[in-house]
């Protein structure tokens, strides 16, 4: 078993004539923020739904949790939590529904459902609108509550696409406070962003453009290897610019 | 089981949340029933004819009295001239007209042949078939009488020997078209509406984006197919109830056969169309496409091809091997069968099958092309 959360290799996704991701390796450690950067239409997504099994790569192969998805997808979605892009919970069922529904569709066993949503509740700010339908909830809300979903089954490694867009200062913040105290229960986290700042608090970040890997690394290592000619280390955002500038004259 | 049930869960609040929707489902098949229940009429009832009348005697009276003699045709205007009937036909006051000439009584005393024209708007052929026979059929029944008593009167034998024919209708005594069609319409209205009810619930989850949250899950395709599946035939069998009892209580349908046997009959019928509408709607991905493939997909065969109103035998060779595949055929078979005749399952054990088999492949084409990932 790899010691890895996440060991991909050449993954390749092409749809028709194009191709959305293009040989990309992605290596996440245990216990790792693994932070996944790119220009909207980098190819985040791809790679990220390839790893959850919701795609069949082109060419390539991916080992979640040690398991190869290709093969045997079950044993991956088991083990996996994925917060999608755009909201994608049940509108017309109330918080607690859709709790509920995940934490069975995951067959979690009833007598843990009662103890872990109460935990849910609590550690996503949820309670007092558990039983408001979904619907009416703010976005802001709506995000905590995707997570308490996404987290039910309690997930070795946990897939966020994009899980601040559209979220207020505030809200983020307590997201990620509670992205670090994830981490401290052992869980991996792989998560796309497009703000730098979030970027930051990742234990390693990967840059993508057009399909391909255009920096690697912990975020202080990167803005070490790309200081400025004056000394000064750069900020994350100047290595993003720098490195897609160098990616778009091409290797 | 677990994964089902939750499924099945969710998919029942879906349902008892959207209250026009379900409301719309339940009143639906009632409506439509009645509404199609009293329009479609294939019996020669209530047909009104225009009479020329050139003769005016006691021989052309009597004629007329014989065409109208059981009711379903009475005389509705008389005029004066064949102009003024064809005007009546061809404005559709009458649809079907007669003509009796001058002298109809006269030549027939003399014994040379009676001419009488009966004009028949053909625009509808099947009912000018009817009428036609009926028409003919009273005059031959009238003009038999004649010639015993003629044979009588003449010293005849007092009973002229002839072939009688003694004509029992079996299953639908008073050869009530209402008993015919109620079944075959239920038929209709049930794969249309079972179809177009089920043809939402993957659909909706493309469009709204919940399908991602559901494909990462280990919720298999059959499982996910299942759950969605179960909840809707409980609708699918509400709606049957309120069809069959306006069936029984308002048109007056009997049901001879057993009970049982056509439950399990519309259950298959039921699971058959609804798999079709899960399958049109995990592989079109679109509410509204998918609800106008099932509808066409169910409504149109069902009505055309399955003998619900054209015999299947007078179809093309082609139409005739494309009904198979239709399952109304079976159901609308089995439901006059039952309905009527009260025949079992000895004889209706072909039908049952072919269900077994509709809904059985339409199952599994469903959850196969339902796939675990997205395109």
């Amino acid at each position: 078993m790899s010691g890895l959360a996440v060991d991909a290799r050449g993954l390749v996704k092409r749809f028709g004539g194009f191709t959305a991701v293009d040989r990309v390796d992605v290596r996440v450690e245990r216990g790792a923020i693994f932070g996944f950067l790119g220009a909207n239409g980098a190819g985040k997504t791809t790679v990220i739904r390839m790893l959850c099994g919701l795609l069949a790569p082109t060419a390539g192969s991916a080992l979640v949790d040690g398991e190869d998805v290709l093969r045997h997808p079950d044993l991956v979605k088991a083990r996996i939590g994925y917060m999608a892009q755009k909201f994608s919970l049940y509108d017309d069922l109330t918080a607690m529904e859709n709790i509920q529904f995940f934490a069975d569709a995951y067959l979690v066993p009833r007598a843990l459902i009662a103890e872990r949503t109460a935990d849910l509740l609590d550690g996503t700010g949820l309670r007092g609108r558990e039983h408001a339908f979904t619907g009416t909830l703010s976005a802001g809300i709506k995000q905590r509550l995707a997570l308490a979903c996404a987290l039910i089954h309690q997930p070795r490694i946990l897939f966020l696409d994009e899980p601040t867009a559209g979220v207020d200062p505030l809200s983020r913040r307590v997201f990620w406070r509670r992205i670090h105290e994830l981490r401290t229960q052992g869980t991996t986290v792989f998560v796309t962003t497009h703000h730098l700042d979030e970027a930051e608090n990742c234990t390693e970040v990967m840059f993508m453009q057009a399909g391909r890997t255009v920096a690697l690394g912990a975020p202080r290592q990167l803005r070490q290897e790309h200081q400025l000619p004056d000394g000064r280390l750069p900020s994350l955002e100047e290595v993003f610019l720098a490195a897609c500038a160098t990616g778009e004259a091409g290797p | 089981m677990t994964a089902f049930l939750a499924i099945f869960y969710k998919e029942c609040l879906h349902i008892v949340r959207d209250r026009r929707a379900l409301a719309a489902a339940l009143l639906l098949p009632f409506v439509q029933l009645m509404l199609f229940g009293f329009a479609i009429q294939l019996d020669v009832r209530n047909v009104e004819l225009g009479l020329v009348d050139h003769d005016r005697t006691p021989a052309s009276r009597a004629l007329v009295e014989q065409i109208c003699a059981d009711g379903a045709i009475r005389v509705s205007r008389r005029v004066a001239d064949e102009d003024a009937m064809e005007t009546l036909l061809d404005r559709g006051i009458v649809r079907i007209g007669l003509v009796i000439p001058a002298g109809f009584e006269h030549r027939r005393h003399a014994g040379v042949d009676a001419p009488i024209q009966l004009l028949v708007d053909g625009a509808d052929a099947s009912f000018a078939g009817q009428a036609l026979g009926h028409v003919g059929g009273s005059l031959q029944h009238g003009m038999a009488n004649e010639i015993r008593q003629t044979v009588r009167v003449a010293g005849g034998p007092e009973r002229l020997p002839g072939i009688h024919l003694r004509t029992r209708v079996l299953y639908n005594e008073a050869l009530n078209g209402t008993w015919f069609i109620i079944p075959g319409l239920i038929a209709v209205l049930l794969v249309m509406l079972a179809a177009m009810l089920t043809s939402q619930c993957v659909a909706r989850e493309y469009e709204e984006d919940t399908i991602e949250q559901i494909l990462i899950s280990p919720v298999s395709g059959p499982v996910l197919m299942l759950g969605k599946l179960l909840p809707y035939i409980g609708v699918g069998v509400a709606q049957v109830i309120t069809v069959t009892m306006a069936a029984v209580f308002v048109f007056g349908v009997p049901i001879r056969g057993s009970l049982v046997l056509l439950s399990i009959a519309t259950l298959l019928y039921l699971a058959g169309a609804m798999a079709l509408g899960l399958m049109l709607s995990a592989v079109l991905k679109s509410q509204q496409v998918a609800l106008q493939i099932s509808l066409v997909a169910t409504m149109l065969p069902s009505l055309l091809l399955s003998g619900f109103l054209f015999p299947i035998e007078n179809m093309h060779p082609i139409l005739q091997a494309l009904s198979w595949l239709i399952p109304a055929r079976y159901y609308i078979a089995i439901t006059r069968g039952m309905f009527l005749k009260g025949t079992g399952l000895a004889v209706l054990w072909p039908e049952f099958l072919a269900m077994v088999l509709f809904c059985t492949v339409m199952l599994a084409l469903a959850t196969s092309r339902f796939r675990s990932t997205l395109s």
